[in-house]
């Protein structure tokens, strides 16, 4: 078992499969070798975040090992499995919390079902309204903004 | 127990998203839709004109877009990088290659009625480019000069016009240059291709 800590200084107990699946504790684990049961410390990520990425480790403890990437097959955002889906409803502060979380544990899975859901919320929708969503101060002035909605003027005939 | 530590604002959160988590959730935007969002803020345009950008999306887009994609997204692109990854990388698409950075051939008719792509000619180190019976019009740019590692060019079997750039002798490693089948290419031959010394083929006519 292995034993993390986080900001907040909430103690979690996992299991090392568990813990594997974060490339940065792996190494941590490989640095500092097995007989070490002090607490590995993860200042950048707080408790109730930790909590949901253990959720989702664990949820995926026993995936097989992912295939080989085929060339040939398309990529795109709307491909996220029925449970990651509903592990991913969350409000967007928890869920960017999760991509950061993802981002610094070096969990590659959960980095990319985070960032295709986020795509998938910025498809279709208007500036204004992606501005909303993340709550992205607009800091063009409107003289330059006008300048590169012309330069992108292109975009709109289909 | 632990200290209950308030949850932090969107925006306190969203301040904290670096450069390359953006990258990687608009990657799996369109170009299209993206550069549509290019007002949202400077961060944001900033993400979608990089070469970072434009090489991630097109890893993802590029293999499901029909030929219209370049003459769509390419030719009007606002960003010099974009369009510079993309002259790099989706010209390895179908119908054009570019095998690696030393050759470019391009064969299939979505130039059709355009000039050659303007960032064809920063593609320094091309030694081949091909650009071969796709109709393109316009002039040959004295930017052809840049190329100075071509060994073949051959833009044969389009709509070429204008005249022969004198700047074609700047290109010292050329061994083959074509640029027959061009009706509309006109005036003399300059000069200055004499100083071709390594040429072992030529084809004007």
């Amino acid at each position: 078992m292995v034993k993390i800590t986080s900001s907040d200084n909430q103690e979690f107990t996992i299991s090392k499969e568990i813990a594997n699946q974060s490339v940065l504790i792996k190494n941590m684990l490989e640095d500092v070798g097995e007989s070490d049961d002090q607490p590995i410390p993860l200042p950048n990520v707080s408790g109730a975040i930790l909590q949901k990425v253990i959720e989702y480790a664990t949820m995926h403890k026993d995936d097989p090992p992912p295939a080989p990437e085929d060339e040939t097959k398309l990529k795109t955002s709307e491909d996220i499995e029925e449970r990651d889906k509903e592990f991913m409803q969350l409000d967007q502060g928890t869920m960017f919390e999760i991509i950061l979380a993802a981002n610094y544990l070096d969990m590659k899975n959960l980095l990319d079902l985070g960032c295709k859901t986020v795509a998938n919320m910025i498809k279709g929708k208007s500036v204004e309204e992606v501005r909303k969503l993340f709550n992205i101060v607009n800091d063009f002035t409107p003289e330059e903004e006008e300048q590169i909605r012309k330069e992108n003027e292109w975009c709109e005939d289909r | 127990m632990a200290s209950n530590q308030s949850k932090p604002t969107l925006s306190e959160t969203m301040q904290r998203v670096p450069h390359d988590v953006w990258l990687s959730i608009m990657r799996w935007i369109h170009p299209r839709a993206a550069f549509r969002l290019a007002t949202v803020s400077k961060a944001f345009k900033n993400i979608i004109y990089s070469s970072s950008y434009a090489a991630a999306t097109l890893a993802i887009h590029w293999q499901k877009e029909e030929d219209n994609l370049f003459q769509a997204v390419y030719l009007s692109a606002p960003s010099k990088e974009f369009q510079d990854t993309f002259a790099r990388m989706y010209l390895t698409g179908r119908n054009v290659y570019l095998i690696n950075r030393d050759v470019l051939v391009i064969r299939f008719p979505w130039v059709v009625k355009h000039s050659i792509p303007q960032s064809v000619w920063s593609l320094v180190d091309l030694k081949l480019l091909v650009i071969m019976s796709i109709l393109c019009n316009g002039k040959i740019p004295r930017d052809v000069g840049n190329l100075k590692n071509l060994n073949i060019l051959c833009l044969s079997c389009n709509r070429l016009s204008g005249s022969i750039p004198p700047e074609l002798g700047l290109l010292q490693n050329l061994k083959q240059l074509s640029l027959n089948s061009n009706p509309e290419l006109s005036g003399t031959i300059p000069s200055e291709l004499g100083n071709l010394i390594l040429l072992e083929k030529l084809n004007l006519r």
